[in-house]
């Protein structure tokens, strides 16, 4: 299998990123919380729901004399949480402090508690990680939870250039030979199960890079290098370049937009 | 940890002056439900409940395992409930409170005990193959009644929910998926409602004040609590009085009647609103349903 992917994803890819579908975002649904958000992908249908309730009182044991705590319960939609939940929430808490002013609130906690409503694959993470963390930033800013920036991120995965199902896809767009990889944006299920690798990654306002998960899905597809990486450098910078670009713009527009509509900015 | 708001002095008279002249804060009559919403998921089995603030979720989930070995022929259901801090920040990860514990002794008693779930029909080999049928359910927000609206929710669940189908030949088993044979509802005996009943001490007749339904503050300010568990047929599962004020035979009486009476409109609005998700998702064609029923043979 071999992917030739050009390192100017602006000209190439654009075909494919057109019309990026809005996610459904529901702020303040719970009443109790100090801010919360339930988020709905667009393309995965995956739904979750987070509250912050902060700063309150915090453990003696996880007090910090200059800081405030930052504490991420992710809780699965079936079953009691395991390693994967917890795998979660460290993802979600490293990512999350970095964007909290944690100075402001010395000897507090600030408290994330996130609910997966509906996933297509429970067992996959990279499905979840962005909306929780893109829900999670919601919740943060109507929690009033003084930030550094605000953040987005997005899920990326590469189809196999012979993917049939996506070259049906890309029929509708009028420029099909200039594609030789096909990344495709918040995939759901069906299309991560074709992918040779899958990549979530979160960029804050300016540009800067916050979370990098690259998996390598190409098992049962076959992996194409002697390391069994499903991507190479050059592959994973344009996806860099393309996630930075999505979030930088595309994000930070849905941010605005639905702060705005909703009048609480 | 964070604690509840202690509700204050001055609240508290209002709220138990107002009481006694048969007012409650939100308007309501003191025998009167806020208003149930049901909003189900795209998956079979997942629905979200909606009474006043309290919002309860539930969610069934199915797999094939070995049923105990004293009962070979039933299937296993368990009803798992987790107060978090999504709920109210008073609520911690992994200790249980007074609450935690009461509401999924009750749920037990009231669905699990009942026989609400037919354990027998979920067999699929004997002594080897069963279903066990798990409900999960999650509290998002809390303002009072989340007995009442947990029971709800896993009660429709279960309804709503669709186990695939399962042809046994021999030893093998084989379970089809949803898109090659239509999934069947569970058999379900009949749907238990809890009733939780906020007992207020006596008003200035000397009769004890009773309110159903009560919000986060008129249970934190009531002198005792009693659930009821009815079916539909008035038949009653249960009945958990555990401390509080005591209560004359003859209001339990009252309260018996009257919690029978809420259970047949509750029951109607949920027989309505699956009817309505069935009618949605099957773009108003209903027949199929006939033959897809547990109760009919396959």
């Amino acid at each position: 299998m071999n992917f030739s992917v050009t390192t100017s994803p602006t000209s190439s890819l654009q075909p494919t990123m057109a019309a990026l579908p809005v996610p459904d975002i529901e702020l303040s649904p719970l009443p109790q919380a100090d801010g919360s958000c339930q988020y709905t992908c667009p393309t995965s249908r995956t739904t979750v729901l987070t509250a912050v309730n902060g700063p309150i009182e915090v453990r003696a044991k996880d007090e910090q004399p200059n800081n405030a705590t930052v504490e991420v319960i992710v809780k699965p939609g079936i079953g009691v949480g395991g390693v994967r939940e917890t795998r979660l929430s460290t993802i979600l808490q490293q990512t999350l402090t970095s964007l909290i002013l944690t100075a402001h609130h010395p000897r507090t906690l600030i408290q994330i508690t996130a609910q997966i409503l509906q996933s297509e694959d429970h067992t996959n993470l990279s499905l979840l990680i962005s909306p929780l963390l893109n829900c999670a930033i919601f919740s943060l800013l109507l929690a009033g939870v003084p930030l550094r920036t605000t953040a987005w991120s997005v899920h990326l995965a590469v189809l196999p250039s012979d993917d049939e199902q996506t070259r049906d896809d890309e029929m509708q767009t009028d420029d099909t030979s200039v594609h030789s990889a096909n990344i495709v944006r918040n995939p759901n299920k069906a299309q991560l199960s074709r992918a040779s690798s899958s990549h979530v990654l979160a960029f804050s306002k300016e540009g800067e890079m916050l979370l990098i998960e690259s998996l390598d899905c190409s098992e049962g597809v076959g992996g194409r290098s002697a390391d069994g990486q499903g991507w190479d450098l050059d592959e994973w910078l344009s996806i860099s370049d393309e996630a930075q670009k999505l979030c930088c713009q595309d994000g930070v527009a849905v941010i605005r937009e639905v702060l705005a509509r909703q009048k609480i900015f | 940890m964070p604690k509840e708001p202690e509700t204050s002095l001055a609240e508290k008279t209002f709220v138990l002056e107002a009481l006694k002249q048969n007012l409650r804060v939100d308007g309501r009559e003191l025998h009167a439900f806020r208003d149930v919403q049901l909003i189900f998921g795209d998956d079979y089995g997942f629905v979200d409940v909606r009474l006043g603030k309290t919002r309860v979720l539930a969610r069934i989930s199915a797999e094939v395992t070995k049923p105990r070995s004293d009962r070979p022929f039933e299937g296993l259901f368990t009803i798992s409930t987790e107060l978090g801090p999504m709920a109210s920040p008073a609520f911690e990860v992994g200790r249980p409170s007074e609450l935690d514990h009461t509401i999924s002794r009750i749920l037990e008693r009231s669905i699990r005990r009942s026989h609400a779930l037919d354990a027998e029909s979920l067999c699929i080999v004997t002594a080897q193959r069963v279903w066990s049928i798990r409900a999960d359910v999650h509290f998002l927000s809390h303002d009072g009644s989340l007995l009442d609206a947990s029971c709800i929710a896993v009660i429709t669940a279960l309804a709503h929910f669709r186990l695939p189908v399962v042809t046994v030949s021999g030893e093998d088993i084989t379970i089809h998926d949803v898109e090659e044979r239509v999934p069947v509802p569970l058999s379900i005996l009949h749907w238990p409602i809890c009733v939780t009943f906020s007992f207020f001490g006596d008003d200035e007749n000397g009769e004890t004040m009773y309110l159903l339904d009560a919000t986060a503050q008129e249970e934190a300010l009531r002198a005792g609590d009693m659930t009821i568990t009815v079916n539909k047929n008035g038949e009653i599962c249960q009945i958990a009085k555990s401390g509080g004020v005591a209560v004359e035979a003859e209001i339990l009486m009252r309260c018996a009647r009257l919690a029978a009476e809420k259970v047949k409109v509750i029951d109607k609005m949920i027989g309505d609103a699956l009817r309505e998700d069935e009618l949605r998702r099957n773009k108003g064609n209903l027949d199929w349903l006939k033959e897809g029923r547990a109760e009919n043979d396959r």
